[in-house]
């Protein structure tokens, strides 16, 4: 069953071209190397780090002020700020931080009934101590399990999809509901890097098409970001998405340490691993029927800042992932795929989502529209790039 | 002294665990299995299941997924909703259901009580009583699954639960559930003193403070938890959890 193309982990003795700095090959999509072999993530990253001022004292200086801005702005509201939580390293820390710079953080979990016990106790522990308040939105599990599986019956790449858009639409929603102006993410892109552009897509329109052909259920619970929502977002609530991380030197490693001593938080061993479903999607799924690995994106991250050899980063990214035990048996049981079905989706032809309907064209139509949001720092120029051109 | 029984009670809606206020107003909470398998690794003693659906809509316990929930469940699982046969509590014990919870049937038919208690032992039966104040306080038995009043007198049918071969009683205050604001400990204190029989204290709980009342001032053998374990607090979101139990007995 699994499909995924290893290579020898011996990395002189691999016969495709590999950065000479972090193991980016010459698979992964949109990807050029210089006269040194250096990829151009590589150095999107330096660039990265110069515009930010990453873990220099310009960076502190942007953050502080943006973090002024935060403050003065919500000095008359309950929360001056939103931190999405997965119970996750980044997330967690994220708030730790945001409590001692002073801001009154609302954290705000999207519960895809699939958590991990170890991702609701790191969540209980990390926001009993801080005294941080909780603002949960529960799917319906059943419905939310039917769109999981239209995903993986419609064949295409994009399987957390669902979880993702729905997690971003909820941070729009309690920011309405709290009128909170600030969202916070825990994005740190010297730790995850920047995912290659044109890997993949997904907008409310592939969830609902994917969902409507696929699934059987209606759609009830479910925060669908429609395009209509997404606008009316962006232009009434006028909410800005910071990531203070990306200003900052931060460590992924002293991160957990760090809130293992605070409040017994504990490291749930892998990127992804704190929820179930996209466990199996990252072990399982992805590297058996795309042959592709995300994997290497935070690998690539942890050898350009020194925390992992090429060598040993190579060797673990061509290395099997390590899969729990009975995940498979629990994701087969509980989406009601029986082996030989199962087999048959593995299996078949891989399809993308240019093969379904998304609002990817109105987006390219309305470049003009986004470009100028863009500016305003009302949606981030990450999205433009990605869904305008 | 005995450790304190704390017994988390979630609620069934179809395939979905919901959280309710005076039995109305539910919210998500998630997916029973997974939900057990979140509280197998807290430190759990005894849990309790109540499909509030199944006899609403006449039917049957659901077999195929309480089978599933035993598979996640390593601590005694207490279940009701929908038994109405010697064949359904038997397919339950036979599931790994340490208990099962009798309610509306049981004031249906009354006898059901003492079949079930003479084939199966009276320490695997919990009765459980919902009760709803009426206008000019008068305290009544409840029926959820007819949503009217029983005109039973709460002590006489407690009491008679117990002739008929209750091994344990289950009491929810339906005013006091889900509202944080403490448990009808006058009430409580009312049933414990005229049976013998263990009382399960449910509905109302919002700290450690109401638990110790219920157990020291109102008699009760334990506490059923339901808001206190499934939000980080009151108002707040959804997060299972279990209260910290330290320094309390
Ligand atoms: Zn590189």
């Amino acid at each position: 069953m699994n499909k995924l193309d290893l290579q020898d982990p011996d990395i002189n003795n691999v016969q495709i071209k590999v950065c000479s700095r972090c193991i980016y090959d010459e698979r992964v999509s949109n990807i050029s190397f210089d006269a040194n072999g250096i990829c151009n993530y590589c150095h999107q990253v330096d660039k990265l780090k110069e515009e930010y001022g990453t873990g220099k004292s310009k960076g502190t200086l942007q953050l502080n002020k943006i973090l002024d801005k935060i403050k003065l702005e919500g000095a008359n509201k309950k929360y001056d700020c939103i931190v999405g939580v997965s119970g996750g390293t980044d997330s967690s820390y994220l708030l730790y931080l945001a409590k001692k710079w002073g801001l009154r953080p609302l954290a705000v979990h999207f519960d895809n009934t699939w958590n991990t016990a170890i991702a609701t106790m790191n969540i209980h522990k990390l926001l009993n101590h801080l005294e941080i308040d909780l603002y949960t939105y529960v799917v319906d599990n059943k419905e939310m399990d039917d769109i999981i599986r239209s995903f993986i019956l419609a064949g295409v790449a994009e399987s957390e999809a669902p979880n993702d858009l729905g997690f971003a639409y909820l941070l729009r929603i309690a920011a309405r509901k709290y009128s909170i102006k600030y969202i916070l993410e825990g994005h740190s892109f010297t730790e995850e890097g920047i995912t290659p552009l044109g890997r993949n897509y997904f907008d409310g329109k592939y969830i609902k098409s994917i969902h409507q052909k696929f699934g059987k259920r209606k759609m009830k619970t479910y925060p669908l970001m429609t395009f209509t929502r997404f606008l009316t977002s962006i232009i009434f609530d006028q909410v800005k998405f910071i990531r203070p991380l990306w200003y900052i030197s931060y460590s992924k490693k002293d991160a957990q340490e760090h809130l293992n001593q605070l409040c017994g938080w504990e490291y749930y061993g892998g990127h992804h691993l704190e929820n179930r479903s996209a466990a199996f999607f990252h072990t399982i799924y992805l590297p058996g029927k795309f042959n592709s690995d995300f994997r290497n994106n935070t690998i690539s991250s942890q050898v350009r800042i020194g925390n992992c050899s090429r060598e040993d980063g190579w060797s673990i990214y061509n290395t099997a992932p390590i899969v729990e035990p009975d995940l498979l048996t629990y994701v087969k049981k509980r989406l009601e795929i029986s082996d030989i079905e199962f087999e048959h989706i593995m299996n078949k032809q891989p399809l993308s989502w240019k093969d379904y309907p998304t609002y990817k064209k109105r987006f390219e139509r309305l470049k003009g529209l986004f470009y100028l949001l863009a500016k305003l720092n009302l949606v981030p120029k990450s999205f433009y790039i990605k869904y305008c051109s | 002294m005995l450790r304190t029984r704390i017994i988390p009670v979630l609620l069934l809606k179809g395939e979905s665990l919901v959280k309710t206020i005076k039995f109305k107003n539910f919210t998500y909470v998630g997916d029973p299995c997974n939900s057990l398998r979140i509280f197998n690794e807290l430190e759990v003693d005894e849990l309790m299941v109540l499909d509030i659906s199944a006899s609403k809509e006449k039917k049957s316990p659901n077999f195929s997924l309480i089978k599933d929930m035993c598979s996640e469940c390593f601590m005694p699982l207490s279940y009701g909703g929908g038994i109405r046969t010697i064949e359904h509590a038997k397919k339950l014990f036979d599931l790994g259901i340490e208990k099962i919870v009798l309610n509306t049937y049981a004031i249906e038919n009354h006898l059901f009580i003492s079949q079930l208690s003479s084939y199966f032992g009276s320490q695997a039966i919990i009765v459980s009583i919902d009760i709803r104040k009426r206008r000019f306080a008068k305290k009544d038995v409840f029926s959820n699954t007819f949503k009217s009043y029983l005109n039973l007198d709460p002590i006489d049918w407690a009491k008679q639960a117990e002739e008929l071969g209750a091994g344990e009683l289950l009491l929810t205050s339906v005013d006091n559930e889900g509202t944080w604001q403490g448990m009808d400990f006058d009430l409580i204190k009312n049933i414990s003193q005229n049976i013998s029989i263990p009382l399960i204290a449910h509905g109302g709980a919002g700290n450690l403070d109401h638990i110790k009342k219920a157990i020291h001032e109102g008699g009760a053998s334990a506490v059923g938890l339901g808001s206190m374990v499934t939000f980080q607090k009151k108002g707040m979101g959804v997060l299972i959890h279990m209260p910290k139990l330290e320094n309390f007995n």
